[in-house]
């Protein structure tokens, strides 16, 4: 067990690595090719070209290509991820920052996709073939096209300003109180979690449908083990795999897929900076982000393999 | 089954939680908050913070030596007074006694010296274009600061308002960087928390000048949600004040909130370049005079509650030039006809109309200029400032903010440096002159708005800008926010109150 877990680290790693140099050093040359200058955003009126060239000299952006990325490499592997182009802060800084607020939603979203996701899936496959299965699945299909920020200003104007159980907009960190937080949280989070639950409760339940279908299950229908038994030991335990790596990709696409959601709910999470950093320019800001995407898409595959190979025995012999 | 009935308890759950939760967020012990929603500024150093929109936010941290009225005429701020020499070209201002910056340090004549020299010299001042009339800074006693011009200027006192000289502390500015990040001023609040992109978080300074007019005990500036969600972000009581886009009105009316048109001098314009083919000719420039439908801006992109306007200022302005209104009337005829008499190859028509992000007015001109035979290809540049201020580009957009002084705008705009002028050295005939005695008369002289306005004639020969629409700064309220008073291009916390 161990030893596989270990492989299969290395094997990420393997794969990583080369991922990594690829895309940080393609922003980098892709800065170089757009000609993008933190000058003008400093500058504005003022942008005469005697002035960029001073503040590109002053970023050190007139330095050999080279030089620039393996200093920057350098500055990364010591967690300093330089400052922003556009405000001159610290983008490590921003970058947790908003990743706290994004962690809240994506976590809470994850959290109601994996319970309704679930819950849909294993209803929708113990009653398969009936009215509540024809039913959940229509409406997991209504919800997965669903554009997040129609539901999300459905969801504003209803809640928040019709019903007025929840605040419209902004983010309240958890020490100022758990309620408050969650709050705040509850209904970004439900515009996102659409995607994931339905998701989650399709790949479930054909799931479990072909798993219900496997001659182990008639072995042990005819040995005359009760339903339960025979759902939690035989059929959940074969049949989740498939939703299992869904949720392990949909992790990553919350975080990143958030923007739309953070922008509507006026949050400065993750998605949000990733985006109005890549529509200002604000190259050193977008490698961060980069960055930080890249690890977490790794170490929540990594989970997911991790979690699949105790939860589904088959899992192991393959991959 | 037990598993949805598991989460029916959990969102029953949460729900619970949610309504426990409104009181706690809205309830604060009887201090007086203001949340405004808006797009966070990235400078926080006013000598590195460029546009007049930021400078609008900085006036929070930050008091400036001189103020406009509703009226924009230059009053005390900082300086309590100030006099000119005979010849005009020295200015005395007069600093109120016992100024202090939030860090503790003198707000003196030394501190005013520092900041204008540093505005002038600093490697990425965005200032120092507009200091040019400064020669030299002397702090001649504690509270007297002596200016020495280098022409004569009356403007001074409406220069060094919000835009130019917000007074930063010179003991902090030694870490210009840091400054930039928390700004250390003497204005009417002092920043308690800044986290780039999120929030900023602001209590009242019991130092400032006029603290006794200061209202409101916190400021809480919040980044700026999806426009579509704005009104409904004040009607939840969220936020009570943000800037509004021109489409939100009507819902904002709708929900009982308060829409502020504050004025401004705002005006919009299509830039050419004279330098470059096919502007080089003048029918060709002429002919785009003739083609452009003021109209149609005022009615798509500010959906009404802008006005049309040929010069670089709304119409009610001061330096207005009632004269020159109306210069080039709508003729798509007329345009057509100087077209075929410029002789211009149509394949020197075809052009790039150069926006640093998607626009309904860029649209407007492509659809106009092809009415008459020109094509417009539009091509978005995030970078689009470094060509712009290069005049590298042939065709772009561009508006202004205005600036507190008018000569300023003018110069801005149509002098051979004017960083507005994308036809530079290009300077219309007569303009130096022109705009050379606007300068030198008096504020309260009786010619002075004909002497701006003269200058104004002056500048609109020139070639290089078309201008087309001008719109106020839309603002939308929650009934517990007191009126703004109307000054122009800025919002002044003195007064303001917030209820509960």
């Amino acid at each position: 067990m161990t030893r596989r877990l270990l492989t299969g680290l290395l094997r990420s790693i393997a794969i990583f690595v080369p991922v990594f140099l690829v895309a940080t050093f393609v922003t980098f040359a892709l800065r170089a090719l757009s000609g993008l200058t933190p000058a003008h955003l400093q500058l504005g009126e003022s942008a005469t070209p005697e002035a960029v060239a001073q503040i590109e000299h002053q970023w050190g952006l007139d330095r050999p290509f080279l030089t620039q990325y393996l200093d920057w490499f350098g500055q990364l592997l010591h967690g300093d991820l330089g400052t922003s182009w556009y405000n001159g802060a610290n983008i490590s800084r921003l970058l947790i920052e908003g990743a706290v607020i994004s962690l809240s939603v994506a976590g809470l979203a994850l959290v109601i996709g994996v319970v309704f996701g679930f819950g849909f899936g294993v209803l929708a496959a113990a009653r398969r073939t009936t009215w509540v299965d024809r039913a959940i699945t229509g409406f997991m299909t209504f919800i997965s096209v669903m554009p997040s920020f129609v539901v999300g200003i459905a969801l504003v104007v209803v809640f928040a300003v019709g019903l007025g159980w929840f605040p419209s907009a902004g983010y309240v960190p958890a020490e100022r109180g758990l309620g408050v937080w969650l709050a705040h949280i509850v209904l970004p989070a439900v515009a996102l979690s659409f995607d994931t639950v339905s998701d989650v409760a399709r790949q479930l339940r054909s799931g479990l449908v072909a798993a219900y279908r496997e001659n182990y299950v008639t072995g042990a229908v005819v040995r005359g083990l009760s339903p339960r038994r025979i759902f939690f030991r035989h059929v959940l335990r074969n049949g989740m795999g498939p939703a299992l790596t869904v949720l392990g990709m949909k992790f990553p696409n919350l975080l990143g897929g958030a923007v739309v959601t953070e922008s509507i709910f006026g949050m400065a999470g993750f998605g949000k900076f990733a985006a109005d950093s890549a529509q200002r320019g604000d190259v050193p800001a977008v490698q961060g982000v980069l960055v930080v995407s890249v690890i977490l898409v790794v170490v929540f595959n990594l989970l997911v393999n991790v979690i699949l190979v105790r939860v589904t025995p088959a899992s192991a012999r393959g991959v | 089954m037990r598993r949805t009935k598991f989460a029916a308890a959990a969102v029953a759950a949460t729900l619970t939680l949610a309504g426990c939760a409104g009181g706690a967020a809205g309830a604060d012990s009887g201090e007086s908050t203001l949340r405004w929603a808006v797009t966070l500024p990235a400078h926080w150093d006013p000598v590195v913070s460029g546009s007049g929109a930021q400078f609008r936010i900085l006036s929070l941290a930050y008091a400036s030596l001189t103020d406009i009225n509703e009226k924009g005429e230059a009053v005390p701020s900082l300086a309590q007074s100030w006099d000119y020499n005979a010849k005009g070209d020295q200015v005395t201002f007069h600093l109120r006694p016992n100024l202090k910056f939030t860090d503790g340090s003198a707000l003196d004549a030394a501190a005013v010296k520092a900041y204008l020299e540093r505005a002038k010299t600093q490697k990425d001042s965005a200032l120092f274009g507009d200091l040019t009339s400064i020669k030299t800074v002397t702090a001649k006693s504690a509270t007297d600061v002596v200016i020495d011009l280098t022409q004569v200027d009356y403007q001074i006192p409406l220069l060094l308002g919000e835009r130019v000289a917000q007074i930063t502390s010179a003991t902090a500015a030694q870490d210009a960087k840091k400054l930039d990040q928390s700004p250390v001023g003497a204005g009417p609040f002092v920043v308690t928390e800044n986290v780039p992109g999120s929030h900023v978080y602001l209590k009242k300074n019991p130092d400032f000048w006029d603290a006794a007019n200061i209202h409101v005990d916190k400021v809480e500036l919040l980044a700026a949600p999806e426009d579509a969600t704005i009104v409904s972000g004040l009607q939840t009581g969220v936020y009570d004040l943000a800037n509004l886009i021109p489409s939100q009105v009507k819902a904002a009316e709708a929900a009982n909130l308060d829409v502020v048109q504050q004025p401004g001098f705002n005006a919009s314009n299509i830039s050419l370049n004279v330098n470059k083919k096919p502007f080089d000719n003048p029918k060709v420039v002429d002919a785009v005079r003739y083609a452009i439908n003021r109209q149609e801006f005022v009615d798509k992109v500010t959906f009404g509650y802008g006005k049309a306007t040929d010069q670089p200022f709304p119409s009610e302005y001061l330096a207005y030039d009632p004269q020159s209104a109306n210069k080039y009337p709508y003729d798509v005829a007329k345009a057509k006809q100087l077209l075929a008499e410029s002789g211009v190859p149509a394949s020197d028509l075809k052009l790039n109309l150069v926006v640093p992000a998607q626009s309904t007015a860029a649209e407007i001109v492509q659809s106009q200029l092809a009415a008459i035979g020109v094509p417009v290809t539009i091509k978005v540049d995030p970078n689009w400032a470094t060509p712009f201020f290069a005049k590298d580009l042939t065709l772009s957009l561009y508006g202004t903010t205005g600036r507190e002084s008018p000569v300023q705008t003018l110069t801005a705009h149509f002098g051979p440096n004017g960083p507005l002028n994308l036809s530079t050295p290009y300077e219309p005939e007569g303009f130096e002159a022109a705009v050379a005695k606007a300068r030198q008369t008096p504020l309260d002289s009786p010619d002075y708005q004909a002497n701006l306005q003269a200058a104004t004639r002056a500048g609109l020969d020139s070639r290089a800008l078309v201008f087309t629409y001008s719109q106020p700064n839309l603002f939308v309220k929650s009934k517990k926010v007191s009126a703004l008073t109307p000054i122009p291009g800025q919002i002044h916390w003195t007064g303001l109150t917030v209820g509960s």
